[in-house]
């Protein structure tokens, strides 16, 4: 059929960057609607994509394939529509233009990532991520807003070019772009570049950087794209890599402790989007089917009720102008639906049965223990019910109960509401019915979630997991501070810096050419008028305070003006470097 | 016909120069319009001609019909032709901006600015189609003149400015003719292709290195290679927006393009490789020159200046393509020609027309601009992401080639120093966007004049923006039709 | 009130210990899957662990106030 050739052979990604194009070409009352529908036309069009697909064009001497379609690209293309579609309902209020545009840009490149059956291609649309990526935190414009979207900026053009070195070097050595399983040396630079969108420790500061600080929507955005294409392309070119076991192990743990300290709700949920992407990153470092069917599980509803809880924290701060564990509380009385919604979100996550974290993260848990990693095991284990902890009990305690610091709100636009309500129904359902989720699997494998040991297990540890809060209660109040991480080894330093690498070359630049400047200047004075040069020199000896212009002979003589060009001087001295250098060659050859 | 086509197109410009210079006499407009369809003209030509030489192979023409090597001769071959596309088409575009804010002239009719200026286009023309070393550098001379007019009509330091360019160009200039002079002895002939059939005779001479030594000096003086580059902050700076565009955008590549002509058709690579180790000192001053002018970039306020010196760094790019010396580096060069005159005329037009329209030259005043000049804002981050390398951008394929060249010669320094400019670039360019795209205040500079640029102005930022994104995409047809042929050699 | 609480939750602990002995509810062959209530004491001893470290790191070593990065210098 013709149209299922079309859709064959066109990037997915397409529909969403050309909407992009568009979408500040329609009226305010029509855009949140064209939003919305880009994911759903994107959808119908995945759909129709034919596993196997392989869409090339030759560009440059080389061979992209800008269309892979396989179980695995297709997995995350469903779920990356999905929460556009949940996000553009959510975010049906913005009158920006610039959000709806970035979040479109990153939305597609994000897809077209993901289909990317080559390194080229690949290289393309993660760059172009990290534009669209980076104006939704500037977009948020709390006072830290600038510099973290400054520094993320940074960060990922930094992780980019490792990214695009060690592509380069493949390529210089294999003649090859294609994008497959990844070895040898460059692909240590690709795994750098992997590494730092999918928060690695210690390359992972610029999330719990950059996400507290961007807008109420651009929040849900972030949260879904950056990281999962990262995960997806760990399992395009690295699974099995068992260093990433137990990088995955400890960033879980890692990121669940930095979790709990955190007083800003965001910051919190940030570093435990670090401490479930340990999860899938250890999976897929343990390579097995089970546990890149439960990576992949886990990342796609990861996005869903990870999504779900920042669209919560955003209405939040939406309603109540503030974010910070300290200055919230009982919010329950007049805002329950929000309460309401983010329970779903946090007991999905927290791997309650009945919702989908129970059904995917579990996957993750049995492939390791499967592959006798007991360590890493327990480590995951450990970390659930960490996540439980600030998640589903920490979080709401302090922001729907606790101290009632009767916050004024105002009411949040009903496109929340809708949003959020449909993030949370996709947890549910995926929890009932998780044959849903499964279907659309890498593998397909025999999985039974609901067993009476795994209901077991699951219940007592988060049982004594709210135990164990409980008792503690009065010991985990929130404190209004912040907590270093590695960024610190680049962020205090910077003015230094700063002041190291850029004003003080800058400064003796110019001393220099002052000092050049003023030379010439008394050079060209003498050579134009001698006498009347030295009788101004003399004047000027004489009468320390002569501040007038120098006789008409020589005008702006003394112009103190700073980064000056040098004149000849600086010229002939490296003309006669050049000399030399050529005087050598000749009297050696 | 289609044999004249080298030599049409310098001289109609001039021609033309002459033409506008009398009409602007009379009517500074309508000199514009003769200038723009001047360059029309010239643009077709060049098309015509790069037409030609795809299916044809290289034209050339034969001054006076005196024959080789005794004549002057013009050749249009697929460098040329490249260039002249760069050239020409980069010009018309410029042409078309206003002439108040471009040039920043009150209605003084006495100056015959469009002359100048199609003077230069003229000499840019004629630098490129040039087969005769003395005549390139009548070209480069009438070039250099131009220019020096057109900076000192600037206003604040710009006379002061054009006057320590003059000085520097000049001895430039006069370099790259003493070393024209010292190949003349020694070869008995001026034109560029017996010189390369005569030198391997000559390798020992060491007037021959000399002269070598003398031509690509002068030239990297002209061409801003650090540290040669000292003239330029303030020349650029203090030149009005358009003047600024030419200069930054093409003159600077020609004198770029007088390398790489030198290093392809003169002294083979292979006198590089065995004789002096030019191709490597350039390569390295190049590589400094990039970090230090990214680095200076940081450190300004005035948004001109700022780009004054992302241009030294920029064309260090090209120097670094013409250091490494491969097909690769060389077409990544060459790319980048074409790339960075887009990219930075947009810029300073841009620069120009906010100038013009609010009176804000400092980049901390840029704030909010984003919401009150959309269009104009969104042809500066289009820009901005191209000279930072973003793909799609035309300023990432460039970056591409040279990195590629890099690692085909081995040279990780260069591609280290190649990715760390690229952030050093987001730097200041990041900066200035953040600060675009923040919310409009009332306090902002630029609210008392609200509203976007007349279309007059917009017109050609948008032309440049678009054509940023327009070579990205058609990068490889240029690569592959026009830039193959010329580093085959290598 | 405090005692209260943990002594409730001791005997809770209990109960879910003799139901795992009894009826064989966990599963799995790694040396811990013979200890008694062992997800209880996991959910409940790695809390504290949490809860603990993340203590010790905040209140001595890595906290500051919000004002530590002086409201940011671009880069």
């Amino acid at each position: 059929m013709m149209l299922t050739e079309i859709v064959n052979s066109i990037p997915p990604a397409l529909i969403f960057l050309a909407g992009a194009a568009l979408l500040p070409l329609c009226s305010v009352r029509l855009r949140p609607l064209v939003f919305v529908a880009l994911p759903v036309l994107t959808l119908l069009m995945i759909i129709n994509l034919e596993p196997g697909t392989a869409a090339g064009i030759t560009f440059m001497n080389l061979e992209l394939v800008v269309l892979r379609v396989d179980s695995l690209s297709l997995a995350f293309g469903y779920v990356f529509c999905l929460i556009s579609f949940f996000g553009g309902w959510y975010a049906w209020h913005l009158k920006e233009k610039g959000q709806q545009v970035a979040a479109l840009i990153y939305a597609g490149s994000a897809l077209g990532a993901v289909f990317a059956g080559d390194l080229f291609t690949l290289f393309v649309f993660w760059e172009m991520m990290l534009v669209g990526s980076a104006y939704l935190v500037w977009a948020g414009r709390t006072r830290f807003s600038a510099g973290a979207g400054m520094r993320y900026i940074i960060v990922h053009l930094a992780g980019g070019s490792f990214l695009l070195a060690g592509i380069l070097w493949q390529f210089a050595q294999t003649g090859s772009i294609e994008f497959a399983h990844l070895q040898g040396a460059s692909s240590y630079l690709i795994l750098i570049g992997f590494a730092v969108n999918a928060a690695i420790p210690p390359l992972h500061a610029w999330l719990p950087d950059a996400y507290p600080e961007s807008s109420v929507t651009g929040s849900v955005f972030l949260s879904a794209f950056t990281t999962k294409v990262a995960i997806y392309t760990l399992i395009r070119g690295f699974e099995g890599l068992d260093i990433l076991i137990w990088a995955g192990a400890v960033m879980a743990v890692y990121g669940a402790v930095y979790a709990f300290m955190q007083n800003d709700i965001r910051r919190v949920l940030a570093y435990g989007i670090i401490s479930q992407l340990g999860f899938m990153v250890a999976a897929v470092g343990i390579g097995t089917p089970m546990a890149i069917n439960g990576a992949v599980a886990h990342a796609f509803s990861h996005i869903l009720y990870k999504g779900l809880l920042f669209m919560s924290a955003g209405a939040v701060l939406f309603a109540t102008g503030r974010s910070k564990l300290t200055e919230l509380g009982g919010l329950a009385r007049s805002m329950p639906a929000v309460f309401v919604l983010y329970m779903i979100g946090a007991v999905s996550i927290s791997g309650f049965p009945l919702f989908s974290g129970f059904v995917s993260k579990s996957m993750e848990i049995y492939a390791a223990e499967a592959g006798h990693y007991t360590f890493v095991f327990l480590m995951l284990q450990v970390a659930s019910a960490g996540t439980f902890l600030y998640t589903g009990l920490k979080l709401p305690y302090f922001i729907f109960f606790g101290e009632d610091k009767l916050v004024p709100i105002k009411p949040i636009p009903r496109g929340m509401y809708a949003g959020m309500g449909l993030a949370a129904l996709s947890c549910i359902v995926i929890g009932i019915f998780p044959q849903t989720l499964y279907s659309l699997l890498p593998f397909q494998l025999d999985y039974q979630p609901y067993t009476v040991a795994h209901l077991w297990e699951t219940t007592s540890l988060l049982i004594f997991t709210g135990l164990v809060f409980r008792l503690m209660l009065e010991k985990i109040k929130p404190k209004p501070a912040i907590i270093l991480d590695t960024d610190w080894f680049y962020r205090r330093p910077a003015g230094l810096a700063y002041r190291m690498f850029v004003e003080t070359p800058a400064r003796v630049f110019t001393r220099v050419n002052d000092a050049v400047m003023q030379l010439v200047d008394w050079i060209s004075g003498i050579a134009a008028n001698p006498v009347g040069f030295m009788v101004y020199r003399t004047g000027k000896l004489k009468n320390r305070t002569h501040k007038a212009a120098p006789p008409a002979a020589e005008p702006a003589i003394f112009d103190p003006d700073r980064y000056r060009g040098s004149l000849g001087t600086m010229v002939l001295i490296v003309m006669a470097g050049f000399i030399i250098i050529g005087l050598i060659s000749f009297v050696s050859s | 016909m289609i044999h004249n086509v080298p030599v049409l197109i310098p001289i109609s410009l001039i021609f033309f120069a002459f033409f506008t210079g009398i009409l602007g006499v009379m009517r500074l407009r309508y000199s514009q319009l003769v200038a723009v369809l001047a360059s029309a003209l010239a643009f077709s030509l060049a098309v015509w001609g790069t037409f030609h030489v795809l299916n044809n192979g290289e034209l050339s023409y034969s001054f006076g019909n005196w024959p080789q090597p005794v004549g002057i001769e013009f050749v249009l071959d697929s460098l040329s032709a490249f260039m002249l596309l760069v050239i020409t088409g980069t010009g018309l575009i410029l042409l078309l901006f206003p002439t108040k804010p471009g040039f920043k002239i009150e209605e003084k009719r006495g100056v015959p600015l469009y002359a100048i200026v199609l003077l230069l286009m003229g000499g840019l023309c004629g630098i490129a189609l040039a087969g005769d070393l003395f005549n390139l550098y009548v070209f480069l001379e009438i070039t250099s003149l131009s220019t020096y007019a057109l900076v000192s009509i600037g206003s604040g330091k710009a006379g002061m400015s054009s006057f320590r360019y003059l000085i520097m160009a000049s001895i430039g200039g006069s370099f790259y003719l003493l070393g024209v002079g010292f190949i003349y002895f020694s070869t008995g002939t001026l034109n560029m292709a017996d010189v390369m059939n005569l030198l391997p005779e000559l390798y020992s001479s060491p007037a021959v290195i000399g002269g070598a030594v003398f031509i690509v000096t002068g030239v990297c003086l002209k061409m801003a290679l650090f540290p040669l580059h000292t003239w330029l902050p303030d020349a650029h700076s203090y030149a009005p927006p358009v003047v600024a565009a030419f200069l930054a955008a093409v003159q600077i590549e020609a004198s770029a393009y007088i390398i790489i002509r030198m290093l392809l058709n003169v002294f083979t690579p292979e006198f590089m490789a065995r004789l002096l180790p030019l191709t490597d000192i350039i390569g390295w001053a190049a590589a400094a020159g990039i970090i230090i002018g990214s680095v200076m970039a940081i450190a300004q306020t005035d948004f001109k200046r700022m780009l004054a010196y992302s241009t030294v760094g920029q064309i260090a790019y090209v120097g670094l393509g013409i250091g490494l010396a491969n097909p690769l580096g060389i077409t990544g060069a060459l790319l980048h020609i074409m790339a960075h005159a887009l990219m930075k005329s947009c810029l300073f037009l841009i620069a120009g027309g906010v100038a013009h329209k609010t009176g804000i030259t400092d980049i901390n005043d840029y704030r909010g601009l984003g919401r009150r000049m959309p269009w104009t804002m969104a042809a500066f981050t289009v820009s901005a992401l191209a000279m930072i390398g973003i793909p799609p951008t035309a300023g990432f394929f460039s970056k591409w080639y040279l990195l590629l060249g890099s690692l085909d010669a081995g040279n990780w320094a260069f591609l280290a120093v190649i990715l760390a400019s690229t952030l050093l670039n987001a730097v200041y360019f990041f900066r200035l966007i953040e600060k675009v795209f923040a919310p409009a205040e009332p306090s902002d500079a630029s609210a008392r004049h609200p509203g976007e640029l007349s279309p007059r102005l917009l017109a050609p930022v948008l032309v440049f923006a678009v054509l940023v994104l327009v070579v990205g995409f058609i990068s490889v047809l240029i690569v592959n039709n026009l830039l193959s042929p010329v580093v085959q050699g290598l | 009130m405090k005692k209260k609480q943990l002594f409730f939750s001791l005997v809770l602990l209990a109960v879910f210990m003799i139901a795992d002995i009894g009826f064989h509810l966990t599963h799995g062959d790694g040396w811990w899957a013979d200890i008694a209530g062992f997800f209880a004491l996991l959910g409940g001893l790695g809390c504290l662990a949490i809860i603990l470290v993340a203590k010790v790191i905040g209140d001595f070593w890595l906290s500051r106030n919000e004002d530590y990065y002086d409201a940011d210098r671009d880069s």
